[in-house]
């Protein structure tokens, strides 16, 4: 058990606080779905660390799940929420 | 002794993953348009979350719990490589243009 | 431990902040991606909580499900409106009246609620220890199931009358027939084919969990339902009129008792892609 997961997932916190500033500011829609999706997957590593840094072991079921469905999310917005809607699709 | 040269791989790992996990972030803030922000954004997913998940299974409790581990990469590597195309793609269709370093920004 | 309080007040800062923009934002899309990245922070709070059962069903809707149907919402109202930000005009005056009584009422009802919390009396029943003597006739060895499943079984059960009824009222209120998705990219199509397989063997994993660890029937058919609306964005779900429902019509409609419940349904025909 090395001594590492609280303060990597500290910082894969503050990674994530970081990426609010692209959610907020970032230009076009895409640029905002990427910060959602930049938050899933680092969510789902701060759900691995805190699994193995003496949370409840079942927080590993929890990241699979959110690493499953975190970018259908993603996959809804190309597909369907960006631009002019389905007419272009 | 292999428990210390476990738990030696697994912060060495772990401090990978970490390190892409912050490449990713820094380029998505500081990578000029959506198709960099793309790329910067699966490095993290892939490598980051691969590192991640290979330093931890190194201190898992079982096989099955590191399995288990192990089955989050490639799932979420597939769901990031098909987003990013997708996002790419429409992107693409929607007429942005990729950013040229000849252009004064 | 100093860092996992350091780490509970970003958390907790970072709500805050996201819920405001989710609910402050200038227009659809940016509202319901901060929704996204509110829930997945959601997500992070319940963890922290020590509550992994509903961290579990956060994960499933709010950060993975809800995001894709509001999405889709926004894009098919877009599609037949041509945008809908018109006719907000009226709709902000009305609405700027209220923002600041609201605004100077809310942090009260806050307080009102911390201090009802802090000072609630102990309970007369102590809940958890009940559920504790009595798990061993409830089948199961997880607390949180045995109190959905079984000694609150009923309001689970009625839960699932009110998603009838709400199914049964979205059929109703339908213009015409569901028509099928569109079919999507064909990488779409592969990743949702590659994907959908380990998703159901996920929820069948969470049903089976939920007896004696973090899990359930909730989480695993949020689950389910990610992986149909998947299937569903890359097209590959056939619409309600393929071959489930008009089947299902058929074996209704022999019976003249049920033939008015079925009055909209065709002859079987094979499921389409798209229309």
């Amino acid at each position: 058990m090395t001594g590492l997961e609280w303060p990597l997932a500290l910082f894969l916190l503050l990674n994530l606080l970081a990426a609010l500033a692209r959610a907020a500011r970032g230009p076009t829609p895409a640029d905002r779905m990427l910060a959602a999706l930049l938050f899933g997957s680092t969510g789902v590593g701060i759900l691995l660390l805190l699994a193995y840094a003496g949370g409840h072991p079942a927080l590993v079921d929890v990241a699979l799940v959110l690493a499953l469905l975190a970018a259908i999310s993603g996959a809804a917005f190309a597909g369907r929420a960006w631009g002019r809607g389905r007419d272009d699709a | 002794m292999p428990e210390g040269l476990a738990t030696l791989a697994s912060a060495v790992l772990l401090l990978a993953g970490a390190g892409f996990y912050f490449a990713g972030t820094v380029g998505l803030l500081r990578f000029p348009d959506v198709y960099t922000r793309l790329h910067a954004l699966t490095k993290a997913d892939n490598l980051g979350l691969g590192c991640l998940v290979l330093g931890l299974a190194l201190q898992a409790d079982s096989l099955a719990a590191a399995l288990k581990l192990i089955l989050i990469w490639p799932l979420a590597m597939a769901a990031s490589a098909s987003v990013g195309y997708l996002i790419a793609r429409r992107a693409r269709a929607l007429g942005i243009v990729p950013w040229r370093r000849t252009e004064d920004r | 431990m100093s860092l996992a309080l350091v780490f509970d007040l970003l958390l907790a800062i970072a709500l805050l902040w996201s819920a405001w923009r989710a609910l402050a934002a200038p227009e659809a899309t940016r509202a319901v991606v901060m929704f996204i990245v509110f829930g997945l922070l959601l997500t992070l709070a319940w963890a922290r909580l020590d509550a992994p059962d509903i961290a579990l069903a956060e994960a499933a809707i709010g950060a993975g499900l809800t995001g894709a149907l509001l999405l889709d919402a926004l894009g098919a109202g877009r599609g037949e409106r041509g945008g809908g930000e018109r006719g907000r005009g009226e709709k902000d005056r009305a609405a700027a009246r209220w923002r600041r009584p609201v605004l100077a009422l809310s942090p009260l009802l806050a307080a009102v609620l911390v201090v009802a919390l802090l000072k609630a009396p102990a309970p007369a029943v102590d809940l958890p220890a009940a559920v504790a003597r009595n798990m061993a006739q409830s089948g199961v060895a997880h607390p949180v199931t045995a109190v959905l499943l079984n000694f609150r079984g009923y309001d689970t059960l009625l839960e699932v009358a009110v998603l009838l009824a709400a199914l049964f009222g979205l059929l109703a209120l339908a213009p015409g027939r569901p028509r099928a998705g569109a079919p999507g990219d064909p990488l779409l199509g592969t990743w949702a084919r590659l994907a959908a397989a380990p998703m159901i063997v996920v929820a069948g994993y969470l049903l089976w969990a939920g007896a004696h660890q973090p899990g359930g029937a909730f989480q695993a058919a949020a689950v389910l339902a990610a992986a149909a609306v998947l299937l569903h964005l890359a097209g590959l779900l056939p619409a309600c009129c393929g071959w489930g429902w008009p089947a299902a019509c058929w074996c209704f409609s022999r019976w003249p008792c049920c033939r008015w419940a079925t009055p909209r349904c065709s002859p079987i025909r094979p499921p389409g892609r798209g229309r």
